[in-house]
């Protein structure tokens, strides 16, 4: 009899899980990071390089993606520096912007995460593709704080260490912000802003006419958030923002 | 020679009426049996007394073994059932935990084993304590489920989570357990959100009470969802709250 209530018991359960499959196959498909990493340090999450199209197997291809894999990784090491721990997330991929909703950006969140990088490799013979950025604690700022960036030619980008170090001491210095670690917090944000505008402006400007206004949009709060870093931190005794000077319209404009 | 000695033997000759009062007699009589029956009857008395000194443990245990028969019954049952459940849930539970798992599949992982109700809660927990990122999320999920059939198990396990403050649980399972005492409207937490909403305090005192700091932006979500859940909790039962 007990047999039979246990049986029974599994039917109901697996019903239940049958059900909740097909309620969930619709949903967000990003598999956790392979690597998280511990869970005391800020991270960078940079997830799987995938190209489109036809020839996604040959050798040649993989080598390429592969490349741009290492590229973003070794940028990112080199714009975080000590700050944060650049993690290899495997196979970790989006399908779409979408995935990166509310829940996505809590559970990154509450892992640390300050941003997350992927890319799409669409021409491997030409180089064009994009690179996504999931800027974790810009969210509360400037929604959905997710953006894709295309170009031209993505080994030729990195290799010129473009976007990669505007976003990673941008993100670092919002979250320091955030913690009320302001006098931590300037340098980054200064630095962030500085190369972003760099990457924004000109004739080689990155992206295209729609990720260029938001960008703008983004530049304008993280202006707003420089600006009240470096009024908070003027206001601890001996610091050296002290010396900073106001502009006529109250704001500070960060040494070049 | 003296006259006693010389005289003859007199007969005495004793003068006088016997009187049997009937009456008298058959009281004094009817006093000597009631005293006798008395003693009789105490006598039994204290034999039954004596009997049943001797029988009464084992008639109590009777009872109570026949009142709690069905209960200790229920109880191996349930404890098999119980040991039948753990085992099942043993191997969906490293299945939650794999990597590769998509979130959908991380909640159609933890449904199932919600189906285990109130046996999966505690694995439910442990997975939000250890557990990775889609992990977390459907064991959240698997605790809404069981609070929606059995919310009294979920609340008492979520209870305990934040009435902790010797570092057994992270921030991150205190902010999952406050939403999830909100969501399922545990209105006997109420007084221990609060509590938990009062005594934090500042970052540096919720330090203490975690195993890895938090840092102020952390301490502001869990301090925003303590605030959240007890205005919830307020709203369903305002007298539970005072």
């Amino acid at each position: 009899m007990f047999q039979n209530a246990v049986h029974s018991a599994n039917w109901i359960r697996n019903a239940i899980a049958a059900a909740a499959l097909t309620c969930g196959v619709a949903h967000a498909q990003l598999t956790n990071c392979k690597d998280p990493g511990p869970p005391d340090v800020f991270k960078i999450f940079v997830d799987e390089v995938r190209a489109t199209g036809g020839s996604t197997g040959s050798a040649r291809v993989r080598e390429k993606v592969q490349g741009i894999h290492k590229f973003l990784s070794e940028n990112l090491k080199a714009s975080s520096g000590d700050n944060a721990s650049v993690r290899d997330c495997g196979k970790r991929f989006p399908s779409d912007s979408a995935d990166f909703d509310n829940k996505e950006f809590d559970g990154l969140d509450n892992l640390r995460v300050v941003l997350e990088v992927w890319g799409m490799l669409d021409d491997p013979v030409k180089g064009s593709g994009s690179l996504g950025f999931a800027l974790v604690p810009a969210r509360p700022i400037a929604p959905p704080a997710v953006y894709v960036v295309p170009s031209a030619n993505l080994l030729n980008s990195l290799r010129q260490g473009k976007q990669m170090s505007a976003f990673a001491p941008l993100v670092l210095g919002i979250r320091q912000y955030q913690n009320k670690n302001y006098a931590d917090a300037v340098p980054l944000l200064c630095a962030g802003t500085q190369q972003l505008n760099s990457v924004l402006t000109g004739q080689s400007a990155l992206g295209d006419d729609a990720f260029r206004t938001r960008q703008r949009e983004l530049m304008k709060k993280v202006k707003e958030i420089t600006d009240s870093a470096i009024r908070e931190a003027r206001r601890t005794p001996g610091s050296p923002f002290g010396l900073w000077n106001p502009t006529s319209d109250g704001t500070f404009l960060c040494p070049d | 020679m003296t006259d006693s000695e010389t005289s003859p033997p007199r007969p005495l000759e004793i003068h006088g009426t016997l009187q049997l009062e009937s009456a008298a007699v058959e009281a004094r009589l009817r006093k000597i049996e009631e005293k006798l029956e008395e003693r009789n009857g105490k006598g039994a008395l204290t034999w039954i007394l004596d009997v049943l000194k001797t029988l009464l443990p084992s008639i109590v245990l009777a009872i109570l073994g026949f009142a709690l028969k069905d209960t200790v019954d229920q109880a191996l049952r349930e404890r098999e059932i119980q040991l039948a459940a753990v085992k099942e849930m043993e191997t969906l539970v490293p299945d939650l935990q794999k990597t590769d798992l998509v979130r959908a599949d991380a909640q159609a992982k933890a449904a199932q084993l919600a189906a285990f109700g109130r046996y999966s809660v505690p694995f439910f927990v442990n997975i939000l304590e250890v557990g990775n990122q889609n992990a977390g999320v459907g064991a959240e999920d698997g605790l809404r489920m069981v609070a929606r059939s059995e919310p009294q198990v979920v609340c008492s396990a979520l209870q305990i989570v934040i009435k902790n403050r010797t570092g057994l649980f992270r921030w991150q399972t205190h902010l999952s357990a406050l939403e999830i005492l909100g969501q399922a409207s545990c209105t006997k937490a109420c007084r221990d959100v609060a509590s938990f909403r009062d005594t934090m305090s500042s970052v540096n005192n919720y330090q203490k009470w975690v195993p890895s700091p938090p840092m102020q932006t952390e301490y502001d979500k869990v301090a925003k969802q303590a605030s959240d859940t007890f205005e919830q909790l307020n709203r369903v039962a305002p007298g539970d709250c005072k």
